[in-house]
């Protein structure tokens, strides 16, 4: 029987030798993912689309014509990217039965490169969430303590992965949604540049901080997977003409002369002393490892979370205006007039989180109100940026703790916004300052994962992978190994 | 009673639908008339995950047009989003241009009376049209996102005209550069021109403007007049009743020749206007708005004083060579062929023959055989008596039936002008023959007769008679005799 | 400028504007939850920040050539519209749309 944890790295090599065909893979990832059903990782599995997939990967290897390590790799993807032909909900009622007639960018360009599509991945409604808890179609549990939350909004995908069923996944981000979650459940989770990977397809929910982020066990399978989906798109305006390096190439290099900047407010009240504690072994990690460690500080990041609070509901009351019973989705039944079909259409389908935000957004896009709320936070985001660049004139990566705290009960803080929206409170910074940021696993507190946040440069995904890989074979993290009840010897 | 005399003051805010070959924010057709929802993609049906990606051509026609009136092209602009609902409204918003728009200030120049004015715009801003709702009498509406997404320009003048006059000039006038520069069709029966009045009414004298009313989508220039004449009227009959105007949005009828109520303004909507976070600031590069200016050259207004004073022609015919580009454009080219100084006899064949067999064929131009070089030889032909008047009309009809060459068409309907002698006398002789009263007469004296002859004469030479040749030959048969 | 208190029956009519329909209960919560989120959100009133300009600069994007290319035809066209909820051949259909916009 095939260790369901192996990573991208040790499959890819199985696929190359020969010792395994992608139908094997996918054959197993698609029983685990239905052994471990209760975990409500995914909200579509797609058996026959991801076996044709697998079956043609292996005749395409057999042909010697393997489109390099990622082909007939079984992967995940979040339930708000669009999938031709595959249901695409975003956990919520008001796409319930659509299906798109086309494949968003990333998603395209990972079946070029041989990926095989294993299903789609629950999610809070829209991304809008830090739990997986506000999804239409019930929460996602958490693979180390199914009585927990594992994060959100990619909860589905990083628990897919943390629970073994899938080597790699993507998910997205907004302000937080795959690193606070990936640290959650004790796995690798990047958010890249904005406009390093196209945002065509992924069903926006605040446009200028959205990204879409690929979740990974191993340092390389990300390297990977962001080499075959990142770079420029016509489709996106706002997609970076930047070249793609190969981020591959330079994951041994090591980070002997590297400076790595700790910022004090990241490590203020608030923060929970035992993550602290597991944050500051990674520090001294990377210290063993030749780097030097320097106190900076970022005096405008505390405000990040009320700055994305604004900004983010904003964009949002926008983007989901266009979700209105028309041309797809559902629509309220026997509308009386065009505005009952209009209210009852979006009252019915949208969750209570999502109307929350459409209200908030709505209110601070409003007349009288904008310049107080809006365009205030549009400088509170200026300010923060011009932050992390006077710290990268000193540092070459900052190290912040991922999360305030290891993983919540579910329904802890369901009934107190506020509370949930401060789970995000170390990484929504990285969204408005539109940089790279990656949670690599810290270790366990109480037997949960938490994970620590490496933020790079513009750009400089590289050298966060670097900084990963060198983690990587210091503390390595394989052997954090949730015990997934009932997903024991389904593979 | 006194009747209080009342100033009407007139602002305009136009659409002009961009002469693309796609839409503003995707690759689908920009395409009038087509089967419903024929050119729909993603991108315009705002499907989630679909982004929107600006067209370089709507660009270039939009700061074509800004440049035609001299204004500010601002070197950054940025598309903010217009949020409202509405079935045509695929996003439930607009992109549009809001705080920062693409141009500010110019002006529109207008000749009314024999004067030429200036109407000042305020700004010209890029935007994307809506679909269309088909209203049905069934309780149902129906939706064509066709049109959804293409690429406009909204052009909005400050309240300067004072007549209905005025705004018809104003709107031909736009309409007629944003032609001319390719930028808009002008098509307003077909909504691709289409024009909202602001119309407010002041005691003269008086500057404070007035309460005004906003009439929507008046869809004919024609209209223009008649939806400013009744505001006029019905604004004033509500101030001599001691009502105030409300500040309301109305629309034309064109059956009645009234606007009719459509929706009050008492609270502004509030649309939420933010910048569009899907596109980056439009930011124009020196070289791309250097390139485009190579494009504005000359304009109608200008383009018809300069025939009038460097080449003599009327008012009028200078008006109507202008009043086209591809006109304007067949002229120059046909005027630099035969010369300047024949400029006055090309046009006359322009307006004599050219547009008025255009207009009985409804052709375009384009469409012709004729060409400028074409048209210019003839012109030269003509001017240099190698072609008589009569046979330069059948010479024209050949070419314009077959894009033939005058000179070849001269050779093979033998055409030349018939100059010598003996041919000449015999046909003299022949029209002598065939009316020997007349001949008596002239002989008499009757010296008017001497036409006759020529005309008859002519007749015998099937037209090719040379005139001079003739009349000296009627002369010399006459007396020697 | 301290923060406004958002009250239900202003809650009521942003969700107008947004097109929801919210229970008086909804309301009743909405109001105190939003009401605790605008206080922690008017931080950012307090913040001393530089007045605000644009949005942040970036590299200047190409743009789309002007070619009408779609690929996917009427083909998808079809699909598209297979979509709406409620259709009349090629038409989508709504209830009626009294003013024209």
């Amino acid at each position: 029987m095939m260790d369901p944890f192996l990573d991208t790295g040790a499959l890819a090599r199985l696929l190359a030798a020969g010792e395994a065909t992608s139908r094997d893979l996918t054959r197993a990832a698609l029983h685990r993912a239905e052994a471990l059903s209760h975990l409500a990782a995914f909200l579509h599995l797609d058996p026959e689309g991801a076996m044709d997939s697998a079956a043609e990967s292996d005749r395409r290897r057999s042909r010697g014509e393997a489109r390099g390590p990622l082909d007939g790799v079984p992967v995940a993807l979040k339930d708000n990217l669009v999938t031709r032909g595959l249901p695409t909900t975003c956990a919520s009622r008001i796409l319930a039965g659509w299906i798109p007639p086309y494949d968003g960018t990333a998603v395209s360009r990972l079946k070029a490169a041989g990926a095989v599509v294993l299903g789609k991945t629950n999610l809070d409604e829209f991304a809008m969430g830090s739990s997986t808890e506000n999804s239409a179609f019930g929460p996602t549990r958490n693979p180390w303590d199914t009585g927990r939350v594992p994060g959100g909004s990619s909860g589905g995908s990083v628990a897919a992965v943390a629970a073994g069923i899938v080597p790699l996944a993507l998910g997205s981000e907004t302000g937080g949604s795959v690193r606070q979650p990936a640290a959650l459940c004790g796995v690798l989770g990047l958010k890249p540049t904005y406009g390093r990977i196209s945002r065509s397809g992924l069903v926006a929910f605040a446009s200028s901080l959205d990204q879409i982020g690929p979740i990974s066990r191993d340092v390389e399978g990300m390297a990977w997977v962001l080499g075959a989906i990142a770079g420029p798109d016509p489709l996106d305006s706002t997609s970076a003409p930047a070249a793609v390096p190969d981020y591959a190439a330079g994951l041994d290099a090591g980070v002997a002369g590297l400076r790595v900047g700790l910022p004090r407010e990241y490590f203020a009240e608030g923060l929970d002393p035992a993550t602290r504690a597991r944050v500051e072994t990674v520090a001294e990690a990377l210290r063993d490892a030749g780097a030097t460690l320097v106190d900076v500080s970022l005096p405008s990041s505390p405000l990040g979370i009320a700055a994305y609070y604004v900004i983010a509901p904003a964009e949002a009351s926008s983007n989901l205006a266009r979700f209105d019973g028309v041309r797809y989705g559902p629509r309220a039944r026997d509308p009386v007039d065009l505005e009952d079909l209009y209210v009852r259409t979006r009252s019915e389908g949208f969750g209570d989180e999502v109307k929350r935000r459409i209200v908030l957004g709505t209110f601070v896009l409003s007349a009288g109100y904008q310049e107080a709320y809006y365009l205030k936070a549009m400088a509170v985001r200026r300010a923060i940026s011009a932050d992390f660049e006077a710290a990268f004139s000193r540092v070459d990566v900052l190290l912040t703790p991922t999360t305030p705290g290891p993983a919540f009960p579910i329904g802890e803080r369901a009934g107190d916004p506020l509370a949930m929206y401060l789970s995000d409170v170390y990484t929504v910074s990285v969204n408005l300052a539109g940089l790279p940021g990656i949670s690599v696993p810290a270790g366990l507190v109480d037997g949960l994962p938490v994970g620590a946040q490496l933020i790079g440069r513009a750009f400089e995904e590289a050298t966060l992978l670097r900084v990963a890989a060198a983690l990587e074979r210091a503390m390595p993290w394989r052997d954090l190994r949730p015990d997934v009840a009932g997903g024991g010897g389904a593979a | 009673m006194s009747a209080v005399e009342y100033e009407v003051v007139i602002g305009l805010e136009v659409h002009a639908q961009l002469l693309t070959e796609s839409k503003a924010f995707c690759a689908c057709a920009n395409r009038y008339g087509d089967p419903p929802n024929t050119h729909v993609c993603p991108v315009c049906l705002g499907l989630p995950g679909s982004l929107p990606v600006l067209n370089a051509g709507a660009v270039e026609r939009a700061v074509r047009a800004a440049l035609a009136f001299g204004c500010e092209v601002h070197r950054e602009s940025v598309f903010a989003r217009k949020n409202y609902f509405y079935p045509d409204l695929p996003k439930g918003y607009q992109i549009s241009q809001y705080e920062r728009p693409l141009a500010t200030g110019g002006a529109v120049p207008i000749e009314v009376q024999g004067e030429v004015r200036a109407v000042r715009l305020t700004r010209i801003h890029m935007e994307e049209d809506a679909g269309k709702n088909l209203h049905g009498a069934d309780g149902l509406s129906r939706v064509d996102f066709n049109r959804a997404g293409t690429p406009l320009v909204e052009i909005v003048s400050e309240p300067d005209m004072r007549s209905a006059e005025e705004a018809m000039a104003y709107l031909r006038s736009l309409r007629q550069v944003l032609r001319w520069l390719d930028v808009c069709d002008g098509n307003m029966e077909e909504g691709s021109l289409r024009c909202d009045i602001n119309v407010s009414i002041r005691p003269r004298g008086e500057s404070r403007l007035g309460t005004r009313a906003e009439v929507k989508n008046v869809n004919s220039i024609r209209f223009v007049g008649k939806t400013i004449q009744f505001e006029v009227e019905r604004q004033a009959a509500l101030l001599a009743r001691g009502e105030g105007v409300r500040q309301e949005t109305r629309t034309f009828d064109s059956a009645k020749g009234e606007t009719v109520f459509m929706r009050a303004k008492e609270k502004a909507d509030d649309y939420r206007y933010f910048p569009e976070p899907d596109l980056p600031p439009l930011r124009l590069e020196e070289a791309f708005v250097g390139r485009v200016a190579e494009t504005v050259r000359e304009l109608p207004l200008a383009m018809a004083r300069r025939l009038q004073e460097e080449l003599g022609l009327s008012p009028y015919d200078a008006g109507v060579l202008t009043a086209e580009r591809d006109v304007a454009a067949f002229f120059s080219a046909a005027v630099q062929a035969a010369g300047p100084a024949r400029a006055k006899k090309v046009a006359n064949w322009m307006m004599g023959e050219v547009l008025r067999r255009l207009n009985e064929e409804g052709r375009p131009l384009s469409e012709a055989k004729m060409t400028p070089p074409l048209l210019a030889e003839l012109v030269v032909l003509a001017d240099g008596g190698q072609v008589t008047g009569p046979a330069a009309k059948r010479v024209f009809d050949e070419v314009w039936k077959g894009g033939e060459r005058p000179e070849a068409v001269l050779d093979r309907l033998g055409l030349r002008p018939v100059s010598d002698d003996a041919a000449i006398d015999a046909a003299i002789r022949a029209a002598f023959a065939r009316h020997p009263e007349e001949l008596a007469r002239l002989r008499g004296g009757e010296e008017k007769l001497l036409g006759f002859f020529m005309g008859q004469a002519m007749r015998e030479t099937r037209g090719k008679g040379d005139p001079k040749t003739l009349n000296a030959r009627i002369r010399a048969l006459l007396a020697g005799d | 400028m301290t923060s406004p208190r958002l009250g239900a029956d202003d809650v009521r009519e942003i969700a107008r504007l947004a097109r929801l329909d919210l229970s008086d209960q909804e309301i009743a919560g909405f109001t105190e939850r939003l009401a605790s989120v605008l206080d922690y959100v008017s931080q950012i009133e307090r913040a001393e920040v530089g007045a605000a300009a644009g949005p942040p600069e970036g590299q200047p994007r190409p743009w789309r050539p002007d070619a009408a290319v779609n690929p996917q035809g009427f083909d998808v066209a079809d699909r598209l519209l297979a979509a709406a909820p409620a259709r009349d051949g090629d038409l989508v259909v709504v209830p009626r749309v009294l003013d024209a916009e």
